[in-house]
């Protein structure tokens, strides 16, 4: 049941993939404006950069995943089909997950051309950074998410309650990218400890969506 | 206000006002301990040896941060006993504490900036404790906003109390975080708000946080109150309408 | 070593910022619940 949502879900965001990673494009490359391209600030910042821009897209989907079900009534289908909250919750989370996870490719790719940031030297320290920050933007991203959904104001409410939810997510990737980018040395330990709170962070806010799904749903 | 009593109307004189005899004795304390405070703080006290008289600045800047981590806890806590238990006390107590909150959340970053620029030079240098107070504002600011939405009461309130327990959630991790960061690359001694207080001043400081304390509590009683007089009048006026449009319903066609 | 700029006036800014914008919040508060006070039925008034 939760495959089945989550594959019809996954299917209408591919439309959403071809707006998403071109508007993550353009973030990019407006950050190159902030300064000059050629001092290397692109380079020392693009962790932190890279980590805006998915969290600044992060916001575009998950406004997206919450309208359409509001256009469709697609949540009082489900109620009527007896799914129960947390299989929703679980649901939408792969299917965001999913997206973003395609949408961070695409910008690991943007990144390492356009600010001459390699990320492949530690590479198992990148894919389980993403990962994780991933789940942890997600999680929160739901909950807020669901919370706006339905009202006027929610354009702007969501963005309000979610930047300064998910910041210890921005400061830990970012923290993990740093170390995972940096030429030189090889200790990556501390990069792993960061990715031990990213995991924290996922997982209690995971707990919370599950918990959390019931009340949220049960007014609309 | 006026009551009708049989045939004629009379004017009936009562209590309007939300204060009571014990928030009289509160605010009367509240009163004296600022009064005190400040004596100490602007008059008695020595300069610090390291800042000088903007650690006068501290007696204040530290009670209210006290208070605002207290604003904050029982908003979440409120929030989180109104969605287990579902008792309206916890609710509009969670909202009034919110508000306050905010007051003593600003004030936080305002004096920690104001002793920040004569001790450091510049308004922020990405303190710790400052930083993480900046995103407590804004989290307050967010469950504020939802607060306020225009929803039925029962759904507006069970939102306000999820954000609210989702900030209680994140709070410790955003200041266990932007500190882990920020020890990366500073040398402790520099960027913190730290001081060397004993004696007389160590005194000063205890008697602000209680007396910002007492500030806090009648603020938050009175504002309580407020919000308890709101709901009784919209419950009133809904019961009103309900009534109206029954009885227009009943009138024989 | 930090070189303190002159801080009376910051001092007292601090103050009179935390006193005056505490003041007021008091204030309307206790304004506003003068106002409502006076619209709702005295048996219905208080919680506590």
């Amino acid at each position: 049941m939760v495959a089945a949502k989550d594959l019809r879900i996954e299917w209408r965001s591919r439309v959403v993939v071809n707006q998403v990673v071109p508007f993550a494009a353009v973030v990019l490359l407006l950050f190159a404006f902030a300064g000059e391209p050629d001092s290397g600030f692109l380079r020392r910042l693009a962790p932190g950069l890279f980590w805006i821009a998915v969290l600044l897209s992060a916001l575009v989907v998950l406004q997206r995943s919450f309208a359409l079900e509001m256009a469709d009534g697609g949540r009082d289908a489900l109620r009527v089909a007896g799914v129960e909250p947390a299989a929703v919750f679980v649901g939408k989370a792969i299917a965001v997950g999913a997206v973003l996870v395609v949408l961070e490719a695409a910008l690991a790719l943007g990144v390492t051309i356009l600010y001459d940031a390699s990320l492949t030297r530690a590479l198992p320290l990148v894919l389980v950074t993403c990962l994780l920050a991933t789940l942890g933007v997600v999680a929160p991203g739901l909950i807020l998410g669901a919370l706006a959904s339905g009202l006027r104001v929610r354009e702007t409410l969501l963005p309000l309650l979610f930047l300064p939810v998910v910041a210890p997510v921005m400061i830990g990737a970012t923290r993990s990218f740093e170390v995972a980018l940096a030429t030189d040395e090889g200790p990556l330990g501390e990069g792993w400890r960061w990715c031990g709170l990213l995991g924290l962070f996922a997982l209690a806010y995971t707990a919370l969506g599950v918990v959390l799904f019931e009340p949220l749903l049960e007014d609309s | 206000m006026i009551e009708s009593v049989g045939q004629s109307e009379r004017v009936t004189v009562v209590a309007e006002h939300t204060g009571s005899p014990f928030t009289r004795v509160l605010g009367g304390v509240a009163l004296a301990g600022l009064a005190l405070v400040a004596y100490l703080g602007l008059v008695a006290t020595p300069r610090e040896v390291i800042m000088g008289d903007a650690v006068r600045i501290l007696y204040v800047h530290v009670p209210v941060a006290i208070g605002m981590y207290v604003a904050f806890s029982v908003t979440a806590l409120g929030s989180v006993l109104w969605l287990w238990r579902r008792s309206v006390f916890w609710d509009v107590a969670a909202g009034a504490s919110a508000e306050v909150g905010v007051l003593y959340t600003g004030l936080t970053l305002v004096t920690g900036m104001l002793w920040g620029r004569p001790t450091w030079g510049v308004y922020w240098v990405w303190d710790a404790r400052l930083t993480s107070t900046a995103l407590l504002f804004l989290m307050f600011v967010g469950y504020l906003a939802v607060r306020g939405i225009p929803a039925e009461r029962s759904v507006r309130n069970r939102r306000a109390a999820v954000v609210g327990l989702v900030a209680f959630v994140d709070v410790p991790v955003v200041h266990y975080s932007v500190d882990w960061w920020r020890s990366l690359h500073q040398p402790a001694t520099i960027s913190k708000i730290d001081a060397e207080l004993d004696g007389l001043m160590l005194f000063t400081l205890v008697v602000g946080i209680a007396t910002f304390a007492a500030i806090y509590l009648w603020l938050v009683v009175h504002r309580f109150r407020v919000a308890w007089l709101e709901e009784q009048l919209d419950a009133h006026e809904l019961a009103e309408a309900v009534a109206e449009r029954r009885a227009e319903a009943q009138v024989p066609a | 070593m930090i070189v303190a700029l002159e801080s009376a006036e910051f001092v007292l800014t601090a103050w009179a910022v935390v006193l005056g914008s505490i003041g007021l919040y008091g204030a309307r508060v206790v304004r506003r619940g003068r106002r409502l006070s006076g619209r709702v039925a005295p048996e219905r008034r208080r919680f506590l």
